[in-house]
């Protein structure tokens, strides 16, 4: 059964993380459904005024100003992503790495952040220590952005809070980065960024989660890398390791050009004629949608 | 089978497909969401040429339409309803303002994207008009779902702003 068979379906969206981030339940009567939305809602904003890298007052912010001179108190929720990034980091070998916000600022695609230094070539996530007692400090002059990994994050607090609130059946999607729970399969549309003529690709998905890595939309002058992938991950969540096989890292492809892969990932080279991706990675199966050479 | 991809034919479901499109909330159904138990007094203005350079010049974001669609709600503070077309999206929003003209809350009330250009056209545009149950859109009702790059609210968050500058220097004055 599809969900867009049940009886009351309520979908609401909001401008956070710096995207549009829709919330969509069903099988709960209206007013359950938007009070369950309305705390959703809140757990996802926490985390954007938590971990913005534009918001002057986030722990990010804080960190990219003070984190080099001395060690700086974040929410728990802050340490717990920047703890998964880190353990991510070292799974992927610096594949994915937080302190790639130098190479975004480079790009233009942040803005400076408030801080007096420039950072250290030389700095990565290694430079991050996560103290025991909450706080964080750099070694090393760089920049952190938690942007490839909060989305998701957010994602899955959002999805945790509306089943513990009953709700059977929903969707939460910020920005791509979206997590499909409950008994039916929902169609998901695929954002390529160009058209195959005459079709358009989509991916049904039950209790699972996709995390898109697309150069569709970018500058042209970081469209590097591979072509749009997407990363399909059953079960649930978008940023947590559970088993070596079962590794998934929500990137984006300006962290050194597309999906990192991870251990335990298959990286496959496409041989299909036609087709221009040189190189993907698939997560679970083969889930990766390859835009058309034009 | 838990997951499948799937390529479909764009021609045997619509001739024509917005990218994506979904309607969120109604104006009345916003207003009680945002302000549970008010009651609304309507209060549109229309802009004068210096109101618009003024906000304009305020907020750093250009004032597209002159009409400020607002509403006072009986328990304090302000809804307004506007709109921002972005280089592919369509995005009517809804912006609740507390007592002292800070942001209660921002609800996206529909959303529609294209590719291209065509958002920017009137011909687009009206195609979603007394159509949202039309075939045009069948897709969308199918497809209530997309994942791909990640989109920028920058056109929502400028509209915002453009609003609480609209707020400050015209209606304000009214709380005063």
């Amino acid at each position: 059964m599809r969900s867009s068979s049940l009886p009351s379906i309520v979908e609401r969206a909001r401008p956070l993380l710096g995207t549009y981030v829709a919330i969509r339940v069903s099988g709960v009567p209206e007013s359950c459904a938007h009070g369950a939305i309305d705390a959703a809602f809140d757990q996802i904003a926490l985390v954007h005024h938590r971990m913005s890298f534009h918001e002057a007052e986030s722990d990010v912010s804080r960190l990219n100003e003070n984190a080099l001179r001395h060690a700086v108190q974040v929410h728990p929720r802050t340490y717990e992503v920047l703890r998964w990034a880190q353990q991510i980091a070292e799974a992927s070998h610096g594949w994915f790495d937080v302190t790639v916000a130098r190479h975004l600022v480079a790009w233009g695609v942040l803005p400076r952040p408030r801080s007096a230094y420039d950072p250290d070539p030389r700095a990565s996530w290694r430079d991050i220590e996560l103290r025991r007692d909450g706080a964080v400090r750099f070694h090393r002059p760089t920049w952190i952005d938690l942007g490839g990994i909060a989305k998701g994050y957010a994602v899955d607090r959002a999805v945790e809070l509306l089943r513990a609130s009953g709700v059977p059946q929903g969707c939460v999607n910020a920005g791509g980065d979206l997590r499909v729970f409950g008994p039916a399969a929902e169609r998901v549309r695929l954002r390529t960024g160009s058209r195959v003529r005459g079709v358009v690709p989509v991916v049904d998905v039950e209790n699972a989660s996709i995390a898109s890595s697309g150069r569709a939309r970018r500058p042209r002058s970081i469209a590097t890398g591979p072509e749009p992938a997407f990363l399909v991950r059953r079960g649930g969540s978008l940023y947590r390791r559970r088993r070596a096989d079962q590794d998934r890292a929500v990137t984006r492809p300006e962290q050194r050009a597309g999906l990192a892969p991870l251990p335990g990932d298959r990286v496959r080279r496409d041989r299909a004629p036609g087709l221009a991706n040189p190189r993907c990675v698939t997560s679970c199966r083969r889930f990766v949608f390859h835009r058309r050479s034009a | 089978m838990r997951s499948r991809l799937l390529l479909i034919p764009v021609a045997s479901i619509v001739a024509t497909v917005p990218a994506f499109a979904a309607t969120y909330l109604t104006v009345e159904k916003a207003q009680a969401l945002m302000f549970p138990g008010a009651t609304f007094v309507q209060d549109f203005r229309m802009l004068d040429r210096e109101q618009v350079r003024a906000i304009e010049k305020v907020s750093g974001v250009r004032v597209e339409g002159r009409t400020v669609k607002a509403w006072r709600a009986s328990t304090g503070g302000w809804f307004l309803v506007d709109q921002v077309v972005g280089k592919h999206e369509f995005i009517p929003f809804a912006l609740a303002l507390d007592l002292d003209g800070a942001v209660k809350d921002v609800e996206i009330l529909e959303y529609h994207e294209a590719y291209g250009g065509e958002v920017r056209l009137p011909a687009w545009r009206a195609q979603f008009l007394g159509k949202r149950h039309g075939a045009t859109l069948r897709l969308t009702e199918d497809v209530k779902n997309i994942s791909g790059a990640t989109l920028s609210c920058r056109h929502v968050t400028d509209g915002v702003k453009r609003l609480l500058a609209t707020y400050a220097l015209v209606l304000a004055a009214v709380d005063r």
